[in-house]
């Protein structure tokens, strides 16, 4: 017995080369065959093989042809073939005898294989292949091999044809086929059964479920002949299970790879976190904002919805990160200050798992500007206040953060806490005490935090008073004897609801009052009008207005003096403005008009002819002419007229510019004097510097007995009249004529203030250090040349010696052309003749021509008042009739500070018109700087 | 045209160190014969092929000891056959090429050693009576395949509820066998015929060996003196295997031959079909 053993092509199903190498043998050939050592039923054959061979491919049927004797020789094979009848057929012969194998003769029977097969004697061993293998060809073959000597050598091959599984199908629970290859969607959690079907296949296949290269689940079952089923049970899908990949596999052999069918799981998965970004800090009221979520891990994209508390917001918007992982809503949220303490919450949804929402939120923290509300005290009517009572205002504040600062306003100014007017600001409220009409108006109050200012509504303080005396009306009428004169008296009260009385007090009788008859009288809310007119000399005196509401009487009537009219006061403080060759404008202060309307005249006259060059007349005291010659000296008389007559007159000298003479000159003499000029400055500088230290220990020395004469020092003697009659000059110069300290001190540089007046020092310094010796030396000629005035009251140890000697200096041509020469800096060292202008007041008015013209017109400008007492009283300060006013109300500081000043003035230039009852013709006038 | 197998004769039975002919009748059909083998046990001995010279090729195998004088195409004479020559036999006739048709057939043949003596009945008593049990054995002689043994009772098959065994005893080298079969049932007055009683073990292998021995037992009533007859009956050993050779006696068991020898022809047409 032989025992042949073949080569098995054996294969290992997981084994994707060999997958390959399985492919090109189903191509090729494929056979897998085992032997069996066997004696048949009739003892026939030696060995019986099997053989698989899959339907389509290839059977190689093996039949060992090598002798078992060295040296014998192989004749002929027979390959039969066992039919239904049990006689075995021959279908296949290789005949040799007599001649080599590869001269052999293969015979086959055309019937039966139909030229499919042939015989490789040359393989190892010899085998039978049949090609295209049908189904019939399954069967029993049996192979005899004759030697030429040794036995006859009988083999029997059982071929069986696989034919393999046709197909699968993969169905979900509901038996519906899944289409293109996509199992589910399903949702996390959820539990699944696949079913694999397969169709075909003889032997009746394997079906088996895998994931890549584990084996999931072998349990197959057959269905019908045809079909064998294995359902693959899925329990509780994870996240991690999405896209997992579930292969059916189907095999009834070994020889060629398995049908196989995959689907790919999809899922619905929850949102694994919701993140509202950023941090939760506290947000401002109407601003907008864009709140950003993130919700990560759903799939489908998540259903994205914002909340603030219960209700669902709108206005997002969502991108979707390219993965898909991630979708972020964007919020675009504007607080409002209710949302303070509310919770904002982001909420991500997948819609097809229930209860799959998860959300992140903040508790709003909403920062805002201060509301406020103010309001008067509980038990305060905002109609009924009147002065005297206390006031207060609550602040209601609603802020976050909390206000840090509650400030008031009054009329949107801001309060202060100033218990000594009695405003008392305390945290939320405000407190006035003992209110005066002057606290009425527009009150807020303003919170502030880190959000900005929130003010309050406007609440209206109307403190009630009776009438009073509206200050700065006109006090003093000058009224012609028959002229009708409105005397207009204006009170402020609250409400305005006035009764008006108007009486009449004659200077010659105090005692006689006598009210104004009602047809006089017009009268128009606060505002009373009565037409007066005095006829003869005791009808001037005093008209008292006075006004009554529902709160009270006013208490001080307003006061008016009914003058007589007279001549204007003189025009004062006449300036050359601006200076031409050909024009001059020249500017004035008005003076009392008499009391009636007054005009004002310029009058130019050429001084060395003395003739009346030009003559202007305004309503205003301000003048200007042009169309004058050029490089002419001038005098400018200026005076006020009206019905009653002119005022004195002010004169001025000056001259219009030459045109040619100041751009030509300059160059040559600058060059001719050089050489000398230094050692003149040199001479002069010490000079100065020696004049300087005297005219110190002068002053010094002076100041400790100027007091003395002060009222005469700055007076001027009146160039025209100092007597004239008091009727024609009103004191209206009183009003600048007193209530300056400066007036009671010599020693302090009048009018000007402490800058100018250090800057004139300085300037003087300067001068004194730049100028020249003859500049003293002339001071005294010019004093001697002075031309038309004269001092009334000089004093050799004046101040005022110094500083007018600097004004009045005519310079020489030679320093003339000096000073043009010296650079910028130094001509303005040349200027301090200013400071001569400082002049005194009207008296003096020296005038400053471009430095080499200086004229002191010293006009008396102060007239002398001898009806002053009669007609003015004055209670205490001369102009400030409101003052007056207020003294009387209410004794204010500054009120006191006046009466501290009174005596003194009185006891100086002016004294009180009560209490001088002798007229004074030589009245100090203004001297006040 | 088809070549066809007429008859193959194999004796289903042959005697050791006697000859064996096997015949093989095929008709052509005019067909070219290429080749006639036999197998044994599927391994060729002898092979006839018209084309070589000489056509005959015989092949070693074991038990096997072809008669080349005696061996044709058609039959195949194997000498002095062992009992390793019991096995099946295959003819197989091929045509020529190209399809090499063939026919084959096969059948089984026993080689048997014959016991060298017949059985022998052990444990009887010379005298028995009714109510008396009889114990007796039959031992059959050293053979191959072992005898079978039966028990005749006054010539008729004893009831099978009287048998024990057989036993069969192997023995020797060559595994020859021997038989025991024991008889045992209780006299009764039936079993007498005019005061005897025959007791017969017969001993047989298929159809090629008949022989028996039997035993005269006398009854108690009759005073002459018992006399224990003991005769064996010889088959001898026919020369084929078609022919059943009844060993014939003299006892009135003769009537049986005729139904023997039917039975063996009867299977030996069976297994020449």
């Amino acid at each position: 017995m032989m025992l042949v053993s073949l080569k098995t092509f054996r294969s290992t199903r997981k084994d994707l080369i060999n997958s390959v190498a399985h492919f090109l043998l189903l191509m090729v050939g494929a056979i897998w065959f085992q032997s069996f050592h066997v004696k048949s039923e009739d003892d026939s054959v030696n060995v019986i093989h099997h053989v698989d061979a899959v339907q389509g491919g290839v059977a190689k049927l093996p039949c060992d042809i090598t002798p078992a004797v060295k040296g014998d020789k192989m004749h002929i094979v027979i390959w039969y073939k066992e039919g239904i009848k049990s006689k075995p057929v021959p279908i296949y012969t290789f005949d040799s005898r007599d001649k080599q194998l590869k001269q052999g003769k293969h015979w086959s029977d055309e019937h039966i294989l139909g030229g499919r097969a042939y015989f490789r004697y040359q393989d190892e061993p010899a085998k039978l292949t049949l090609d295209s293998v049908k189904e019939s060809d399954g069967g029993i073959y049996q192979c005899r091999v004759d030697f030429r000597q040794t036995p006859t050598r009988n083999i029997k091959v059982n071929l069986t044809v696989i034919i393999p599984p046709e197909k699968l199908s993969i169905l979900d629970e509901r038996g519906v086929h899944i289409p293109h290859y996509i199992l589910g969607p399903y949702n996390e959690g959820a539990s699944v059964n696949i079913t694999c079907v397969a169709t075909g296949g003889r032997p009746l296949p394997e079906v088996t479920w895998w994931q890549e290269n584990a084996l999931l689940d072998e349990s197959f079952e057959p269905l019908t002949a045809r079909r064998v089923r294995n359902i693959l049970h899925l329990e509780q899908l994870e996240r991690r299970d999405l896209h997992r990949v579930f292969t059916c596999q189907a095999t009834n052999n070994e020889l060629v790879t398995p049908i196989s069918s995959s689907v790919t799981l999809d899922m619905n998965l929850r949102p694994l976190w919701v993140k509202l970004l950023g941090e939760n800090r506290p947000l401002s009221a109407e601003n907008t904002y864009e709140l950003n979520c993130e919700v990560v891990g759903s799939r489908p994209p998540p259903t994205i919805t914002w909340w603030k508390g219960s209700i669902q917001m709108t206005n997002t918007r969502e991108t979707t990160s390219p993965d898909s992982n991630t979708t972020t809503s964007v919020l675009t949220f504007s607080p409002t200050i209710d949302d303070g303490g509310k919770f904002l919450s982001c909420r991500g949804q997948q819609q097809l798992i229930p209860k799959s929402g998860i959300e992140d939120g903040w508790k709003l923290d909403i920062h805002h500007v201060p509301l406020v509300s103010l309001e008067l005290g509980s038990n305060l009517n905002g109609s009924t206040i009147k002065e005297g009572v206390d006031v207060y205002f609550e602040c209601n504040i609603k802020s976050n953060p909390w206000v840090y600062k509650v400030s008031w306003r009054h009329n949107a100014k801001v309060l202060y806490n100033n218990a000594g007017v009695g405003t008392i600001v305390s945290n939320q409220s405000l407190v006035l005490q003992n209110v005066t009409r002057s606290r009425s108006g527009l009150y807020t109050c303003v919170g502030s935090n880190q959000e900005g200012d929130g003010e309050s509504n406007v609440v209206q303080l109307d403190v009630k008073f009776a009438p009073v005396c509206r200050p700065g009306q006109p006090k003093i009428y000058g009224v012609a004897r028959q002229e009708i004169a409105e005397i207009r008296c204006e009170l402020e009260s609250n409400p305005t609801d006035i009764q008006f009385t108007w009486k009449f007090n004659n200077t010659d009788n105090n005692l006689l009052t006598v009210d104004l008859p009602q047809n006089l009288i017009a009268t128009d809310r606060a505002r009373s009008t009565a037409s007066y007119q005095p006829m003869t000399e005791r009808d001037y005196g005093t008209l008292l207005c006075s006004g009554s509401n529902e709160i009270g009487d006013q208490r001080e009537p307003c006061v008016f003096y009914i003058n007589p009219a007279g001549k204007p006061d003189s025009l004062s403080n006449c300036t050359i403005q601006n200076q031409t060759v050909e024009s001059l404008h020249v500017e004035c202060i008005e003076g009392f008009d008499g009391g009636l309307h007054q005009e004002f005249i310029m009058e130019l006259y050429d001084t060395l002819t003395r003739k009346l060059v030009n003559n202007v007349t305004s309503k205003i005291p301000t003048f200007t002419v042009s169309g004058l010659e050029s490089g002419l000296e001038f005098q400018i008389g200026l005076y006020a007229i009206n019905k009653k007559g002119k005022s004195s007159t002010s004169y001025l000298q000056t001259h219009t510019l030459k045109s040619a003479e100041k751009h030509t000159a300059l160059t040559p003499v600058l060059l001719h004097i050089t050489p000398i000029l230094g050692i003149l400055i040199g001479v002069v500088s010490s000079l100065i510097l020696v004049a300087i230290i005297i005219i110190l220990v002068i002053r010094v020395r002076g100041a400790s007995s100027s007091d003395d004469y002060k009222d005469s020092r700055f007076s001027c003697r009146d160039g025209e009249n100092n007597s004239k009659n008091s009727m024609q000059t009103l004191s209206k110069e009183l009003n600048s004529s007193t209530d300056s300290l400066e007036e009671k001190n010599p020693d302090i540089v009048p009018h000007n203030s402490g800058d100018s007046e250090y800057q004139e020092e300085e300037r003087a310094f300067e001068r004194l250090n730049n100028s020249s010796v003859r500049n003293y030396n002339r001071l005294q000629t010019l004093e001697d040349d002075h031309q038309q005035r004269v001092y009334d009251s000089y004093n050799s140890n004046e101040i005022t010696y110094a500083e007018l000697s600097l004004g009045k200096q005519q310079l020489s041509p030679v320093i003339y052309s000096n000073q043009q020469s010296i650079p910028m800096s130094v001509i303005r060292t040349q200027e301090p003749t200013l400071y001569a202008q400082i002049d005194v007041s009207k008296c003096v008015q020296p005038t400053y021509l471009n430095s080499n013209s200086v004229s002191f017109s010293c006009q008396s400008s102060a007239v002398p008042h001898q009806h002053y007492s009669e007609y003015m009283p004055r209670p205490n300060g001369e102009e400030h009739l409101q003052d007056g006013y207020t003294t009387a109300e209410t004794p204010l500081i500054s009120n006191r500070e006046n009466n501290v000043i009174q005596p003194l003035r009185e006891g100086s230039c002016n004294r009180s018109p009560m209490s001088a009852t002798q007229p004074r013709s030589t009245t100090a006038t203004a001297t006040r700087f | 045209m088809s070549l066809r197998l007429v008859e193959l004769r194999i004796p289903s039975h042959a005697v050791r160190n006697q000859s064996a002919r096997l015949e093989c009748h095929f008709d052509l059909d005019g067909e070219t014969l290429y080749s006639v083998k036999w197998y044994k046990d599927g391994n060729e001995f002898y092979r006839f092929v018209p084309r070589n010279m000489p056509p005959v090729q015989v092949f070693q195998l074991n038990g096997v000891t072809v008669d080349l004088h005696n061996s044709t195409e058609n039959q195949v004479v194997l000498s002095s056959v062992q009992l390793t020559t019991t096995g099946v036999y295959r003819c197989e006739v091929s045509g020529e090429a190209p399809s090499f048709q063939t026919v084959t057939e096969h059948g089984h043949m026993m080689v048997v050693a014959l016991p060298e003596e017949g059985p022998r009945i052990t444990g009887g008593k010379p005298r028995y009576q009714t109510g008396d049990t009889v114990r007796v054995n039959c031992t059959s002689g050293r053979s191959k395949p072992a005898a079978l043994l039966n028990w005749f009772i006054n010539g008729e098959q004893a009831d099978p509820s009287f048998l024990h065994g057989p036993e069969t005893i192997i023995t020797g080298r060559e595994g020859l066998e021997t038989s025991i079969l024991g008889l045992e049932f209780v006299v009764k007055q039936k079993h007498f015929r005019r005061g005897d009683m025959k007791l017969k073990c017969s001993a047989t292998i298929a159809t090629i060996y008949w022989r028996s021995n039997e035993e005269s037992v006398e009854g108690e009533r009759p005073p002459r003196a018992s006399v224990l007859e003991s005769r064996g009956t010889v088959a001898p050993a026919g020369s084929r295997a078609d022919r059943v050779q009844a060993a014939g006696s003299h006892t009135t068991i003769l009537p049986r031959v005729p139904i023997l020898a039917l039975c063996s022809f009867v299977v030996m047409a069976l297994s020449l079909r």
